[in-house]
């Protein structure tokens, strides 16, 4: 019998547990370890932060759910990965600190055959001074990265519109926390979502909204933009982006990276060295993301967590991270099978991989700073990445070591995204964005590194319905609910 | 060397120009002939795509000044006005009003890949602008309003600048099913005759009910393989065709069974 075991609960890593129980049956195990006791349908985390969906509504408790799949389900933290295993035994294993099950702080030696990384991010909301610690969310600003924060957000947005209704005026700062942030797209839903809700409480014209973001241009949400359909035209997401902003009154500062974050202030430094201030009365920022700070070592017990995990802290897979400049990025940088380059029985999918390059031209400042989009690695393609690792890994239980390895490469996927601008059921409205390849070929797709037939996007009513309906498929999917395999990534 | 300029209707211009990765002679050789061509054409600014070549890069007149904007991007933005704009793209008679932001700030890079930064405000904001529009697809007709777009078009097109086909404004597929739900509006509403009519009637309007519901089957089969084609041949139109027209199907399908279960269990003679 072999022991696979996924570290996180989230997309990737529930997609990669669900459907590798559901492959290898009882003949092999399947160990889950999150911190958390609940899964978060993300996306939906925008509503919840507006007050328009309920923490619950978003959420659902794990250990049913693992119990029914024959999960072995721990919830606890993973500390460090012994691929070789140590001076007592060969067998590789997982130092992992519970957090709940009633063993909070206890610490446990898990073994596998095969390890799934899927920790997904750290918010690293300490990487700018005030926007948050090593503990997490500071108190200046709110946050929509989880359901807990944005539930407090949606507390937060309710007292502004209190105090609008009393005639006071509010400024809404909402974009990124930092330079080197992804989710522009999370951040984009969020103001417009906020900016729907203002006008719904009849408060709109006492806001004032303002968008900051590390984008070099609007709409290029992490990916370098792509194309929109508006009024029967098909324009680019920049020239759609600012019509929209325009068009809802929202004013917008991009090419930012925020280095302070102070009550009621952010300083930000611009691509252009220069230096600016922001002040606000509600901030949502969303915050960096890093590797959970996952460390491994040796037999011996030396620390090769520098072998394992890129210096920002995800693992490294069979990418290639010595591509270099910006001119010399290939499609072929990116990884296809996710299988760390060393442990050959160590895989990542989701954000936990570590990608080669950015996607967005990369882009400093004067003075050094780097400003631009990392990499989005959430959603679809972290579903996809998760089945695909499940997949080859229960290929190698099951046909050994030669086993074909599955590939899911994101040069060679398409992705669909849909962006909430606004929600209800006759008023609401949402970007329905489809994007191929995700990372850009410049080698088959001279120019733009894209085929534009099938990188597009369009905005209206019917784009609200489906977000909406992928809400509830994916909770019932997540749940393991009759058909779940049937519903894709 | 001077290149030809590309202007309305060529639907070239609406593709988005990529940056500019290497900053090589072939770059060098570009700038020369977009300097050449604005030139030769008495331009006070120009960017690749007007000469067909889908790269960020533009090069404007300031003063006697020339300057070479690469991978230019626009972060900052201050105030609006509304000033009549000409471009070349477009025919010497043209003119739009338009909006656009009083003051920017600009970044990019020189030819040998630095990054510059410029802060600007009046004409000069207004030509820049109009420019980095060109890097993403837009002309003056994107930044008008759709009512005054559409006039704009009529009156280019009044004067023989017809634009190539692009988007249809209606499907042809949607007369199929808008024919479909019309029936299917048609036979709910016989649902009340067989209060009023003779068992003779009521016999005939079940026979007809029967007729128009195959009709809809048959109207929903013609939908569906003539929207599969249409998918395929508009697919840079609209996203998720194909899944549209799945959908729409499904819901037709739905609907259909609600009123064929009216007709054989209530309009049944």
């Amino acid at each position: 019998m072999a022991r696979v075991v996924v570290l996180g609960g989230g997309v990737a890593g529930h997609t990669a547990a669900t459907f590798a129980a559901d492959w290898l049956g009882k003949d092999h195990e399947v160990v889950v370890v999150t911190p958390n006791s609940k899964w978060n349908w993300i996306p939906s985390n925008i509503w919840v932060g507006v007050g328009q969906m309920s923490k619950e509504e978003v959420t659902f408790d794990l250990a049913p759910v693992y119990q029914k799949a024959g999960i072995t389900y721990k919830q606890a933290k993973a500390l460090s990965l012994n691929p070789e295993g140590n001076a007592s035994g060969d067998k590789p294993f997982v130092t992992i600190e519970y957090t709940g099950q009633g063993k909070t702080g206890q610490s446990e030696e898990v073994t596998y055959d095969y390890l799934i990384n899927a920790t997904g991010p750290k918010l690293n909301f300490a990487a700018t001074p005030g926007l948050g610690d090593a503990n997490g969310l500071g108190e200046f600003t709110v946050s929509v990265c989880t359901a807990d924060h944005a539930d407090h957000a949606a507390h937060e947005f309710a007292k502004c519109i209190e105090k609008m209704k009393k005639g006071e005026r509010q400024k809404f700062l909402i974009g990124t926390g930092h330079g080197m942030c992804t989710c522009q797209g999370a951040a984009f839903e969020y103001i417009f979502n906020i900016e729907h809700e203002l006008r719904k409480a009849g408060v709109r014209d006492l806001a004032d909204m303002q968008w900051i973001s590390n984008e070099s241009f609007l709409g290029d949400f992490g990916i370098g933009g792509l194309h929109m359909k508006r009024g029967g035209y098909a324009a680019s997401s920049r020239l759609f982006a600012e019509s929209l902003y325009s068009e809802r009154g929202v004013k917008w500062l991009i090419g930012a990276h925020v280095n302070k974050v102070e009550k009621g202030k952010v300083s930000y430094e611009l691509l252009d060295g220069s230096m600016g201030e922001e002040e606000f009365d509600f901030a949502m920022l969303i915050p960096p993301f890093a590797g959970v700070g996952l460390k491994a070592y040796d037999k011996a017990g030396e620390d090769i967590t520098a072998t394992v995990f890129a210096p920002n802290g995800f693992m490294k897979v069979d990418a290639k991270y010595d591509a270099g400049a910006y001119e010399n990025w290939k499609a072929s940088d990116w990884p296809r099978t996710y299988q760390n380059p060393t442990y050959k029985n160590l895989f990542a999918a989701g954000i936990a991989f570590a990608p080669p390059h950015p996607i967005s031209k990369p882009m400093s400042s004067p003075n050094g700073t780097q400003i631009f989009p990392t990499p989005p690695r959430t959603g679809m393609p972290s579903g996809i990445i998760g089945k695909a690792v499940a997949h080859s890994v229960c290929d190698l239980i099951k046909k050994g070591p030669s086993a074909h390895l599955h590939e899911a490469s994101m040069a060679e996927m398409g992705a669909a995204c849909v962006a909430s601008a606004g929600k209800g059921l006759f008023d609401g409205t949402a970007a329905a964005l489809t994007v191929y390849p995700v990372v850009p070929d410049f080698e088959k797709y001279p120019g733009l590194g894209r085929d534009l037939d099938y990188t597009f996007g369009e905005i209206g009513l019917a784009g609200h319905w489906i977000k909406h309906i992928l809400h509830h498929l994916f909770m019932y999917k997540a749940k393991l609910n009759p058909g779940w395999t049937l519903i894709p990534e | 060397m001077i290149k030809e300029l590309i202007t309305y209707p060529d639907e070239r211009i609406k593709y988005i120009s990529a940056d500019v990765r290497k900053f090589d002679d072939e770059l060098f050789e570009l700038l020369e002939n977009m300097h050449d061509t604005m030139e030769h054409q008495a331009l006070d600014a120009i960017s690749a795509i007007q000469i067909a070549i889908p790269f960020s890069a533009i090069i404007i007149k300031e003063g006697e000044k020339i300057l070479e904007l690469i991978n230019a991007r626009i972060i900052v933005n201050e105030g609006v006005n509304e000033a009549e704009e000409k471009s070349a793209y477009f025919p010497s008679g043209f003119s739009a009003t338009i909006k656009r932001y009083s003051t920017i700030k600009v970044v990019y890079e020189n030819r040998h890949g630095e990054l510059q930064h410029l802060n600007v405000n009046g004409e000069f904001s207004r030509r820049i602008q109009q420019q980095v529009d060109f890097l993403f697809g837009g002309t003056l007709l994107d930044k008008m309003a759709k009512e005054n777009r559409t006039e704009a078009e009529k009156k280019l097109s009044n004067e023989g600048f017809i634009a190539g086909e692009s988007c249809p404004v209606v499907f042809v597929r949607d007369y199929f099913k808008r024919g479909a739900k019309y029936l299917l509006v048609l036979v709910t509403l016989t649902f009340i005759l067989p209060f009023f009519v003779s068992p003779e009637m009521r016999a005939l309007v079940y026979m007809l009910d029967k007729y128009a519901l195959f009709g809809v089957i048959l109207l929903m089969i013609i939908y569906f393989i003539y929207g599969q084609y249409e998918g395929k041949k508009y697919k840079q139109c609209t996203s998720c065709q194909i899944g549209n027209i799945i959908g729409t199907v499904l819901i037709l399908s739905f609907q259909l069974l609600i009123v064929s279960l009216g007709v054989f269990l209530w309009v049944t003679p």
